[in-house]
């Protein structure tokens, strides 16, 4: 068996050799033809070839070291791989132009960052997708194809996660953005006093700490914290609400801290984009006798149609991964026994966090179910296109 | 006339009820440093005199010093190296078109779409592979080429001249001399939004720190806040102290540079 895999292995380097050498002989004979003018294409592409297959038998030797060849051998590869070098850089001579050089410092500024986000980001991404289809207990792994997804079907908690975390995206994202858009169109009035002071002070929620925030909120929510006893002291409530210790009200509360939180960061998308919206439209408006509201439905919200898509987006991928503030509104933190009364506050990302870390393991079915989140974001997202109508 | 005066009425009612609203968990954490857990919890909202006691509390059951260090140099770090590698490799892919180049770009911007959670898990073993785990270096490591980061520089180098560059080429000078001697020096605005930006993810960051800092000794200011509030008998007080500890940085770093701040949040909109 051994034999006959490796005689083609043997065979290859001087198959690759010959193609090689033919390629700088042909991209030879066109160069003293032309001297300092421009060169047929192909040449460049010849040398390119040859540089390449040399740089493949080099390889091919210090990998398959162990295969006896003769020194010839590598004297001769390195000499094909010497020869198109140096063809290359007569090239470049000839050429007077930089095309190739620049195109090598390009790869060159661009390399440190794609190979970390090869390492840490598609490398994980695409072992991400192949775990999926594994069920794991502990270190002991077996291959299941679809039947993570199968199983997803009928587990009660990943149907309650991705319930939970459908209602935060179905009711905050529309009630934050358009309070956002709203703020911003009033702020973007130049006739509107202290514009800069409310600016500030409606974006400052965004430079929290999604979990400082939450623990404030956490503490202000408390059944005889701050919020219930504003509340019956102004007598919009006898009873206090239970906000953290029902399944409603803490959603609810989860509710009202993202768009605390989240609102004037996204109203700040908003007014920059209305910066590009000449004044003269709103001016002409007002002379047409359109009024505020017909102004906003019919210049500001098709105006920033683009921004307004891409805000969506990011909220929508934002809230498909919600994490921090269910863990940290919940009893106990990572460690309680559920998140948030009954489970109410249950997250896809929190649920594979547990997969994870907090009971048995199971990396293969945790990843089917980031895999779930992936598949919502791409198709969500497509949607979000589609219905804007944009062609970007 | 008299219905105008109306709506204006209405209109700062609701710009100052929403700006109460932003704000006043601000003055609530300040006060709340300064109150016993039982009056935060309480929803006390004067000063009270209990700041020395949760200080206390906090300096001696949790090493804050060590910890808020580890955030300051995690952030840092991060900071630097992303700002640079980031950059450059904006440089690559704005100032020297390819078509492969241009696909490799497609592909990253595609990847901003997956979620975290997505590579959570893989990452985690990888981190576990190369013994990573607990160390500041991982954390580092996985942070420092972000997606997000490139896009934003690509966008603010696209408005600098390319003739600047030609001609510097004529005039003799190197590839990496025209970047950091000519791009980098005019372009400072669009750094200091990005490392405000890179600053403020990485000092905000949980889920990926919770996973592999599990050491009390490699913590930053987030995973203490966190670790202190689900304590069976939180000293809401003390909490409150390293709340305002942990936020305190960000907010200085919003009112100095407010402009770039925001800058750094939507300029990557603006072409």
């Amino acid at each position: 068996m051994q034999i006959i895999c490796i005689i083609p292995l043997c065979e290859l380097p001087q198959l690759i050799e010959v193609v090689a050498s033919w390629s700088i002989l042909k991209a030879e004979q066109v160069i003293p033809r032309s001297k300092g003018c421009s060169f047929p294409r192909y040449t460049i592409y010849m040398a390119n070839f040859s540089l390449v297959f040399a740089i493949i038998i080099v390889a091919f030797f210090i990998y398959f070291r162990n295969i006896h060849h003769p020194l010839q051998k590598w004297a001769t590869s390195i000499a094909v791989y010497v020869k198109s070098e140096v063809l290359l850089m007569q090239l470049r001579k000839a050429t007077k132009s930089y095309e190739r050089s620049l195109d090598r410092y390009g790869w060159l500024f661009i390399s440190i960052a794609v190979i970390l986000l090869a390492v840490f980001m598609f490398y994980p991404i695409i072992y991400s997708l192949i775990l999926s289809t594994m069920s794991s207990k502990g270190i002991v792994q077996k291959f299941v194809g679809l039947g993570n997804y199968k199983k997803l079907i009928k587990d009660e908690m990943f149907i309650k996660a991705l319930k939970n975390t459908f209602i935060f995206l179905i009711i905050q994202v529309p009630i934050m953005l358009l309070l956002a858009l709203i703020l911003a169109a009033i702020l973007n009035d130049k006739t509107i006093k202290f514009r800069g002071l409310f600016r500030t002070g409606i974006f400052l929620p965004a430079v929290t700490s999604l979990v400082a925030y939450t623990i404030l909120f956490k503490m202000m929510f408390s059944v005889d914290g701050f919020i219930n006893l504003s509340l019956m002291r102004l007598h919009i409530i006898k009873q206090p609400i239970p906000w953290l210790m029902d399944p409603f009200w803490a959603k609810v509360t989860v509710i009202i801290a993202m768009t605390w939180r989240w609102t004037g960061y996204n109203m700040v998308f908003y007014l920059s984009g209305l910066q590009s919206v000449p004044d003269e439209l709103y001016e002409a408006a007002e002379i047409d006798g359109a009024s505020k509201m017909q102004q906003f439905f019919h210049i500001t919200i098709p105006m920033l149609k683009p921004i307004i898509v891409f805000t969506t987006i990011m909220s929508t991928i934002g809230t498909l991964q919600l994490f921090d503030e269910p863990m940290n509104l919940s009893q106990g933190g990572v460690t309680g026994a559920t998140t948030g009364p009954g489970n109410s506050l249950l997250t896809l990302s929190v649920y594979i966090y547990n997969l994870c870390f907090k009971y048995m393991p199971n990396f293969g079915y945790a990843a089917t179910i980031a895999y779930v989140i992936v598949f919502i974001v791409a198709i969500l997202s497509f949607i979000q296109f589609k219905v804007a109508g944009d062609k970007e | 006339m008299k219905k105008i005066r109306l709506s204006r009425i209405i209109i700062y009612l609701f710009l100052i009820l929403m700006f109460l609203i932003s704000v006043f968990p601000f003055y609530w954490m300040i006060v709340g440093m300064t109150n016993s857990a039982v009056d935060v919890i309480k929803g006390k909202m004067t000063f009270g005199n209990q700041f020395f006691h949760n200080a206390k509390v906090l300096f001696s059951n949790y090493d804050v010093k060590r910890i808020f260090f580890n955030s300051i140099k995690i952030s840092t770090l991060t900071v630097l190296g992303s700002l640079a590698i980031s950059s450059m490799a904006a440089y690559g892919f704005e100032f020297y078109p390819s078509k492969a180049r241009e696909k490799t770009y497609a592909i990253i911007l595609l990847s901003m779409m997956v979620p975290f959670a997505a590579l959570m898990i893989p990452l985690f073993r990888l981190i576990v592979k190369l013994n990573l785990l607990n160390t500041h270096r991982g954390l580092i490591l996985t942070s420092l080429a972000s997606v997000f980061i490139i896009f934003f520089f690509r966008q603010s180098f696209k408005s600098f001249p390319k003739e600047i560059i030609q001609a510097a080429r004529v005039d003799g000078a190197g590839e990496f001399k025209i970047f950091t001697s000519i791009v980098v020096p005019s372009m400072k605005s669009t750094y200091a939004a990005a490392a405000i930006y890179s600053f403020m993810t990485s000092w905000n960051a949980y889920l990926w720190p919770l996973i592999i800092l599990q050491s009390d000794k490699q913590k930053t200011m987030t995973l203490l806040i966190s670790s202190m509030s689900s304590a069976y008998f939180p000293e809401y007080g003390a909490i409150m102290l390293a709340i305002v500890i942990a936020t305190l940085p960000m907010i200085i770093i919003f009112f100095t540079l407010q402009n770039y701040f925001v800058q750094g949040m939507t300029g990557s909109l603006k072409q």
